[in-house]
């Protein structure tokens, strides 16, 4: 076991080399049970100069830990004891897993292809009289992307409902590899658009951290504030599809409006309404903060006057709060035992953030806290109270980081090109691999990387947020909702499916 | 090179919106499909009916089937998955139809052109009427490439 | 309840852009987005930059929206603006750039090859849009 520190932080990353995978499942299971445990990663990696390894990346917020347990597979070996039998979080990622590598999860529930959903054989779950299958998908109203359910109804009651996503499997993280490591973040802001700045910071910081280098504090404050800014037309594209769902429509025409306004700010900021080209591993952008703060501040404090008027409306409207109200309830079993991240988990009073849990020392001179339901209801009530929440910590957040930014010192830590940390090369076994988090608007998003020596991506696994939040999305469906309630239930998720599809 | 046509000039709009009138039956409706986007494209052809846009004023709609729909909106890199399905899409459109490709994505595949999982533009599958370039594009950009589909169809005929 | 409501949609104003009619006006105001470049023959400015230099800062496109292409006159470069995903890398200034960002935030073309844009550098005409 080695312990490295962390750059410019008090996290620790911890290695511990397994003999065999039996062992290491065996060690990650202990973790299920561990209260804030959290599995970040988990999959095949390839070793430089040697076989590839399963590795499972843990975080400990509560201990400031990040333990990276890896074990080769013995010669020839084709099967081992599947982790998702008692950590359900890893389902998906095991039947992932599975089919790419044929090597076989045991005990594992089900293992249909995952990767490409034409293959997949129909797996009828529920029988019994009027028993009502109805798919949907994968073209569906509205301008949604591409994905398929399958719900299973009695009546009006939905049973079981199945997602079905890798509909957009576009293969990024094996499409990356040979690529240089400036070149990749065009991939990683495109892996999810709506959550450009999340994937490229948890890019930029995952090549950082393999190749053991400290940024600038003012490239760290500028990934924040556009991190903030993501939030922010995020949380009212969702609070704007809730009220749609809910047949609100003035609610949505000014949340989409909100939206748009949002959106403007990023575009005259950084010529991208969709922040692209911000954040880049290394280096900084190359926004003039002086010159522009006054004005973005003005323009959020007008957006936030009608975002907080039209959530004190929708607050009081008795015909939005009640289809709302104990639907699609997430039970905090659940999502515990799926690690669930976002809104979702912290509406189930699960104070999951990465912002909190591993970036604390970057945000606490933001004036952060983290938006958690208390009562833990878990419905669709409690998502909204936590996005609302949430918008108003990002408007403290930005208007702090924006100030900080347009006349903060930074020169403290010496030049802007950063600082070179080689301390981690030395110690860790697996070489030049790193892991980038981020808090995107819809939870963590976890990259981890592994370069060549010629700076060339050998391997980059990425984790959005979403593939967390989507298998609770079929438990909370299915349990005491009828038809009708989907649609809100859907809308309270929020989810994305390119990331997850990637 | 693009053909930006001057909407500066009402009578052309006018036009515009009597030709549209007279094919499609006094308003467009639009069916957008996404085969592999990123989800920026969607967000953009979502913003067309926010308050700013309001695509709606131009008798533009959305539409839940493409079996009502005028127009298919195309957007992201053709996934092999996703082929047979737009194929179906549009199959199902009555005619007249037209195709518009938004986003690099969907005209040439960007950064996802190398992918093993990307099965080429759409043009290779189905024919486009109008190209958008961007990524993403900008809803002025949507509602420009839309009406100009429309407008650059000239023979365009009930059973076309 | 639907008084309130009624009163804050009605009461905020319109926003609605008239987009197709006021175009100018609306582009000028958005001048800060970028989508995508548009070639620029004048921002080629003397010294015209050479042949190698252009191949090795185009070779930095990711997408190969950009390329060089010769002919027995001489030689040009080409953008496709199908392919441009507005990375901004061939906007950063520097001595070969022939790129500027394009103001307009409204392309579309009715055809493949009407998004392709050719500057001619070297040869010829300075600048001769049908050569390929
Ligand atoms: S064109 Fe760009 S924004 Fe649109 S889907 Fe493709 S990568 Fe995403
Ligand atoms: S902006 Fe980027 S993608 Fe577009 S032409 Fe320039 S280098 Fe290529």
């Amino acid at each position: 076991m080695k312990v490295l520190t962390a750059q410019g932080s008090n996290l620790k990353h911890v290695e511990r080399q397994h003999h065999r995978i039996g062992d290491l499942v065996h060690a990650v299971v202990h973790f299920a049970s561990e209260e804030s445990a959290q599995l970040l990663y988990f999959g095949w990696i390839p070793k430089t100069g040697g076989w590839s390894r399963l590795l499972a990346v843990i975080g400990r917020p509560k201990h400031a830990l990040i333990e990276w347990h890896h074990a080769a597979p013995t010669f020839g070996q084709t099967a081992y004891p599947s982790l998702s039998a008692r950590w359900p979080a890893a389902l998906w990622l095991e039947r992932e897993m599975w089919e790419l590598t044929k090597v076989l999860p045991v005990g594992h529930p089900d293992l249909r292809a995952i990767l490409h959903p034409e293959n997949q054989e129909e797996r009828i779950v529920v029988h019994g009289d009027e028993v009502f299958q109805l798919p949907l998908g994968p073209v569906r109203s509205d301008v949604v992307e591409s994905m398929f359910m399958r719900f299973d109804t009695q009546g009006e009651q939905i049973v079981h409902m199945q997602p079905e996503l890798f509909y957009k499997h576009r293969d990024i993280e094996r499409l990356a590899v040979g690529l240089l490591y400036p070149d990749g973040r065009f991939l990683a802001e495109r892996v999810a658009g709506t959550s450009t700045i999340a994937h490229a910071t948890a890019y930029a910081r995952a090549i950082e951290h393999a190749l053991g280098h400290v940024v600038h504090p003012k490239v760290e404050q500028e990934r924040i504030v556009f991190g903030e800014l993501e939030r922010l037309y995020n949380h009212a594209h969702d609070m704007a599809q809730m009220a749609s769902a809910a047949g609100m429509t003035v609610a949505q025409a000014q949340l989409s409006r909100v939206k748009e306004e949002c959106l403007r700010v990023n575009g005259d900021l950084c010529g991208s309404r969709y922040l692209r080209n911000a954040v880049l591993p290394y280096k900084g952008s190359d926004v003039e903060w002086a010159q522009v703060v006054s004005t973005v501040i003005r323009r959020l404090r007008d957006i936030n006057g009608r975002f907080t008027q039209c959530l004190d409306l929708l607050r009081r409207t008795p015909t939005f709060v009640d289809r709302f109200v104990g639907a699609g309830i997430v039970k905090q079993e659940w999502a515990r035992a799926y690690g669930t991240v976002g809104p979702v988990a912290r509406a189930c009073g699960q104070p999951v953030d990465v912002r909190e849990d591993y970036l604390r020392d970057r945000y606490e001179q933001q004036a952060y806290r983290v938006v958690v339901d208390e009562a833990g209801t878990g419905d669709g009530w409690a998502r909204f109270v936590v996005r609302a929440g949430e918008w108003e910590i990002s408007q403290r957040v930005l208007t702090k980081g924006l100030q900080l930014l347009a006349n903060g010192d930074f020169m403290e830590a010496g030049s802007l090109a950063g600082t070179q940390d080689d301390s981690k090369n030395d110690g860790f076994s697996l070489e030049r691999t790193g892991i980038g988090l981020s808090e995107s608007p819809r939870g963590r998003v976890c990259h981890v990387v592994q370069l060549d020596p010629d700076g060339r991506l050998a391997f980059w696994g990425i984790r959005a947020a979403s593939a967390w939040n989507w298998p609770v999305l079929g438990l909370a469906v299915a349990n005491g909702n009828i038809q009708q309630d989907f649609p809100p239930i859907e809308a309270s998720f929020g989810l994305s499916c390119a990331g997850v599809d990637r | 090179m693009d053909n930006k046509s001057d909407w500066n000039e009402l009578d052309a709009e006018k036009q515009a919106a009597s030709r549209l009138r007279r094919i499609f039956g006094k308003s467009l409706h639009v069916r957008h499909i996404d085969v592999g986007s990123c989800n920026a494209c969607e967000s953009e052809v979502l913003a067309l009916s926010n308050p700013y846009y309001n695509f709606h004023r131009l008798g533009l709609f959305f539409t839940a089937s493409p079996r009502q729909a005028d127009v298919l909106l195309v957007t992201g890199a053709m996934t092999p998955t996703m082929k047979p399905i737009l194929m179906e899409t549009y199959e199902a459109m009555p005619k007249p139809r037209l195709v518009v490709a938004a986003g690099v994505c969907a005209i040439h595949g960007g950064v996802f052109a190398n992918s093993r999982q990307f099965a080429g533009p759409v043009e290779s599958v189905i024919p486009v009427d109008a190209f958008i370039p961007g990524c993403p594009p900008t809803p002025y950009a949507l509602i420009n490439g839309i009406l100009a589909a429309v407008n650059g169809r000239e023979g365009v005929t009930r059973d076309a | 309840m639907f008084a309130s409501w009624l009163r804050f949609g009605l009461t905020s104003g319109r926003v609605t852009t008239s987009y197709p009619k006021n175009r100018e006006v609306l582009l000028r105001e958005h001048s800060s987005w970028h989508t995508v470049p548009r070639l620029d023959a004048t921002a080629a400015r003397k010294p015209t930059p050479t042949l190698q230099d252009v191949k090795a800062w185009a070779m930095r496109c990711p997408t190969s929206a950009l390329f060089v292409w010769s002919d027995e006159s001489g030689w040009g470069i080409s953008l496709d603006e199908g392919a441009c995903i507005g990375c901004n890398r061939c906007v950063v200034p520097n001595v070969q750039r022939v790129t500027e960002w394009g103001a307009d935030v409204d392309l579309f073309a009715l055809d493949r090859l009407a998004l392709v844009d050719s500057v001619r550098l070297q040869g010829g005409d300075f600048r001769d849009g049908q050569q390929k």
